[in-house]
């Protein structure tokens, strides 16, 4: 099929800056789901199709067909054709391609134990006792929502600059969420496990264990006290350093934001933009994390990306384009939905590194504020600089130590702001937040994590 | 295709599929993306998928597939039948919806000139709702513009088989203004069912003074204050406290905030809010739900009284009430749960401006609502857009300010409801005022 594609592609001339890519995705996956302990549904999605790219005079142009028919496929892209240099006669900012650089390489995924292996059945029997201990932890846990989710897709593209590239990627996701309520006071908690690695990944996960923790803390808060409001000092735990560092800082370092004049970072490369104790990265070759991926969708190579060193900013996440206009190497952060969406500038698994303070040292770093703890997302707006995100829950810092719980709070600051006001920066590094990232309109998987820091200054707005 | 429905249908139940049902979606959108103040790239996008629900002795198997060919549907029914026997019962589901008689026949769903509308011209939309922002001011623009068409169709083992044609025009744009270190951005957005409602020109120039009038913005002390929401800010709000509050398949589950409390004054006397998914030339309108039952119209809240949950065909078999007809799927592989179609609420008997000029103190948001966070009624959000009254009078925009408080509160605190209300493609809105809410400042 490759070389057939790559036959359409030679069939048409380009001239020198223009560009064409032919992506073919072939994906399908399962989801099981268990709610207040009756099935709530098992799903199979099966999805292929085309997406073509062409950038004709400096004009884009994208078409996309739910066919793997060639001549569909070639037709498509005479369409593309005309849709780019239909937009090259009325746009002002000229699109630009990188020159010589081609990738051509193949990626399988080599499960230990590949999930499509795994009878429905037994997938089943691990999201009921997921759920069914989460449930039965006490009456005021009034709902659950179990579930696993499996998807595994291939991937062929093939563009104008030469390169060929062949790739699998494949994820499994084990989720449980609980609702306790008393009255009118309702708390949602939830736990959730990503991974591109295989059925061994579920297996080291204990669900009984878990569950009993997640229904545990999902009781606990019904009794703890509203969180406070105002700004305040505080300490994140591993999961909302994780959103925290994916939505303040690492959409701001998508180079597209950058060119687009959308980020509050721009013009800020080399220059000191955070406190000496960050250092930020951007890797989705890290082994078996929910962001990994070892071929972007413009068939890249994926790199680890340094993107703050000692509090100086150090990189961009690129696609070809972007790296083509900031005459940049590019590194693989370009990624598309499907096939139906245009490849755009995306992180993989964003973290800070790990710093050396304990946990005990952070409370006291700050003495008196809330630990915030368990992620609930959040956004950013890269132009102005400000960002907000929900933790599930946390507890008070009362003389450098943790004192009573709290119920979910969010919170919000300006993204350089934090970053230099960052005192302590924890030792225990760890990936907590496996999430879906949203950007215009396109959801991809991605991982984030950090060790616990200490921030000072933040508005928290509790009630 | 009908015969091929039915011959799908037909094969499901041979299989051994006590029911079976069919969802087909076949339609294309075309999108223009901006960046930049210019045209970034211009997409033609093919939207067609098949999704099967098979039920086998209550055990449901739910089967997706972007392909639309006669084999693939084969294909998917087998694979939505064979899930549908491995799934242990779902004793509380009863039936699929259906037959019915009569449907409504709403005009204007699909409109010509929009499904003819040429890609050029799409694209001068977009330039014009750029020219439009940049007119007056020196910001960056970015947004997008798009056409979207889909058949909708729904066949199901009881006699359901229908069809509507749905299309609309929709766009957003965003705009960053910018003065020496100090940054603003906003937005605004439209989606219309014709070419003739669609105003790209006052997207673009809306943004652009939205921005404008947020530069300048500066935080505030922490303290309790009165919030005014405008129309938008208000639809939102209340949208999303009514979708969770409501919501039959909350009530199932337990979590609906206002579960067993049909009946009771949850609100403010003067507010009465409906869902109407008939209203003509609404671009939540359309003739049925995405089970294939007909559309009618809906009293959620009658002088602030809650008076009924949405529901779908298997909420309303489970709590034994009328089937509201509110069924969604989200996306073409999930499975249909109640939603909201078109909320419309009656006006008050303010002044918007009157209600600003007796705001001593108080916060005015634009559009930016107070929506429920982290699934539970708290309340914890950041002021996207949001400006400070002093003495009767907007001061100045908000920086780093966010909301606490609790959806009761929130109802309950309702304290002025304006007498104008806005009409946005049949989504309807007043104005409204709350009395105190605890207002968190970055000073």
């Amino acid at each position: 099929m490759l070389d057939k594609i790559k036959h359409i592609l030679e069939k048409h001339s380009f001239k020198t800056g223009d560009f064409a890519d032919i992506r073919l995705q072939k994906g399908s996956g399962t989801l099981i789901t268990i709610q207040n302990g009756r099935p709530e549904q098992i799903n199979y999605e099966k999805e292929i199709g085309v997406g073509i790219r062409a950038l004709i005079d400096g004009g884009w142009g994208f078409v996309s067909v739910v066919s793997f028919d060639l001549t569909e496929i070639e037709e498509a892209l005479q369409k593309a054709i005309k849709v780019a240099q239909a937009t090259a006669k009325k746009t002002t900012e000229k699109g630009m391609m990188i020159e010589d650089f081609a990738v051509v390489g193949k990626h399988k995924v080599n499960y230990k134990k590949n999930p499509r292996d795994i009878s429905i059945e037994q997938k089943y029997e691990v999201v009921q006792e997921y759920e069914k201990v989460t449930r039965e932890y006490s009456d005021k846990i009034v709902s659950t929502n179990a579930s696993i989710k499996e998807w595994f897709q291939k991937e062929i593209i093939v563009n104008t600059l030469g390169t060929k590239v062949e790739t699998e990627y494949g994820n499994l996701n084990l989720a449980c969420m609980a609702t306790s309520r008393e009255g009118d006071t309702m708390q949602n908690v939830y736990s959730a496990m990503g991974t591109t690695n295989g059925w061994e990944e579920v297996e080291k996960l204990n669900v009984t264990e878990d569950g009993l923790q997640l229904a545990k803390r999902a009781i606990e808060l019904l009794k703890a006290k509203k969180p406070p409001s105002g700004k305040m000092d505080i300490v994140m735990d591993q999961s909302l350093v994780g959103v925290y560092v994916h939505e303040s800082f690492g959409h701001a370092e998508e180079a597209d934001a950058i060119l687009a004049k959308d980020s509050i970072l721009e013009g800020k490369m080399g220059k000191k933009i955070g406190c000496e104790l960050i250092n930020i990265y951007d890797d989705p070759t890290l082994p078996g994390l929910r962001g990994s991926y070892f071929y972007d969708s413009e068939g890249t190579k994926a790199i680890k990306r340094d993107l703050v060193k000692d509090g100086v900013q150090t990189g961009y996440l690129h696609s070809l384009e972007t790296a083509a206009k900031m005459d940049a190497k590019p590194n693989g952060a370009a990624r598309a939905m499907n096939f139906n969406y245009r490849p755009i500038v995306r992180m993989g698994n964003t973290y800070i590194d790990a710093g050396d303070s304990s946990f005990e040292e952070l409370f006291e770093s700050i003495k008196n504020g809330v630990y915030l703890e368990k992620s609930y997302g959040g956004y950013v707006d890269t132009a102005k600089g400000e960002f907000y995100f929900s933790a599930q829950g946390g507890h008070i810092i009362r003389n450098g130590e943790l004192a009573e719980a709290i119920q979910n709070v969010s919170m919000s600051g300006l993204c350089l702001e934090v970053l230099q006001r960052t005192v302590a920066v924890g030792k225990d590094l760890r990936f907590d937040f496996p999430g879906s990232c949203g950007k215009q309109s396109q959801w991809v998987p991605v991982h984030a994590g950090g060790p616990p820091i200490a921030v000072k200054e933040i508005v928290v707005g509790g009630q | 295709m009908g015969n091929n429905y039915h011959k799908a249908i037909n094969h499901g139940l041979k299989k051994g599929a006590d029911q079976v049902e069919l969802f087909v979606l076949e339609g294309y959108s075309d999108v223009v993306q901006l960046e930049k103040n210019a045209i970034k790239a211009s997409e033609s996008k093919s939207v067609t998928g098949l999704g099967v629900r098979a039920y086998t002795k209550k055990g449901l198997g739910i089967a997706t597939t972007s392909l639309i060919d006669e084999d693939s549907t084969k294909d998917i029914v087998n694979k939505a039948v064979k899930l549908s026997k491995l799934s242990p019962p779902d004793k509380l589901f009863k039936t699929l919806p259906g037959p019915f008689e009569k449907y409504p026949a709403i005009d204007g769903l699909s409109n010509e000139g929009v499904s003819n509308l040429s890609a050029d011209k799409l694209t001068e939309m977009a330039i014009h709702a750029i020219d439009s922002a940049l007119e007056k001011h020196d910001v960056v623009v970015s947004g997008n513009l798009t056409r979207s068409h889909a058949t909708e169709t729904i066949y199901n083992s009881l006699g359901v088989e229908v069809t509507q044609n749905l299309s609309s025009l929709s766009g957003v744009i965003f705009v960053k203004a910018e003065k020496k270190d100090d940054i603003a951005t906003s937005w605004d957005y439209q989606k219309t069912r014709s070419v003739k409602e669609f105003d790209p020109e006052r997207m673009g120039s809306t943004a652009s003074e939205n921005a404008i009038s947020l530069l300048g913005s500066k935080k505030i002390k922490s303290q309790e204050l009165p919030i005014i929401l405008d129309y938008r800010g208000s639809l939102d709000t209340l949208s999303s406290i009514i979708s969770a509050g409501l919501d039959a398949f909350e009530v199932i589950l337990g979590t609906a905030y206002f579960k067993d409390r049909l009946g009771e004054q949850i609100t403010n006397e003067e507010i009465t809010l409906i869902d109407n998914p008939l209203y003509l030339g609404g671009v939540g309108s359309s003739n049925f739900d995405d089970e294939g039952v007909p559309h009618k119209e809906l009293t959620l809240i009658e002088a602030g009284v809650a008076k009924a949950y949405f529901s779908n065909s298997y909420c309303a078999n489970v709590l034994g009430i009328k089937n509201t007809g509110h069924a969604s799927k989200g996306s073409l592989s999930s499975k249909p749960h109640p939603d909201l179609t078109q909320i419309q609420i009656s006006p008050g008997s303010w002044a918007v401006d009157e209600i600003i000029a007796e705001t001593k103190k108080g916060l005015y948001l634009k559009d930016s609502s107070l929506e429920p966070s982290s699934g539970s009624p708290n309340i914890s959000v950041l002021i996207d857009q949001g400006f400070l009254i002093e003495n009767g009078e907007i001061s100045h925009p908000l920086k780093e300010t966010m909301v606490g408080t609790n959806i009761f509160d929130l109802l309950k605190n309702i304290n002025a409801i304006s007498k104008e209300v806005v009409n946005e493609s049949g989504s309807i809105s007043p104005a409204i005022r709350i009395a105190n809410a605890k207002i968190a400042g970055g000073e």
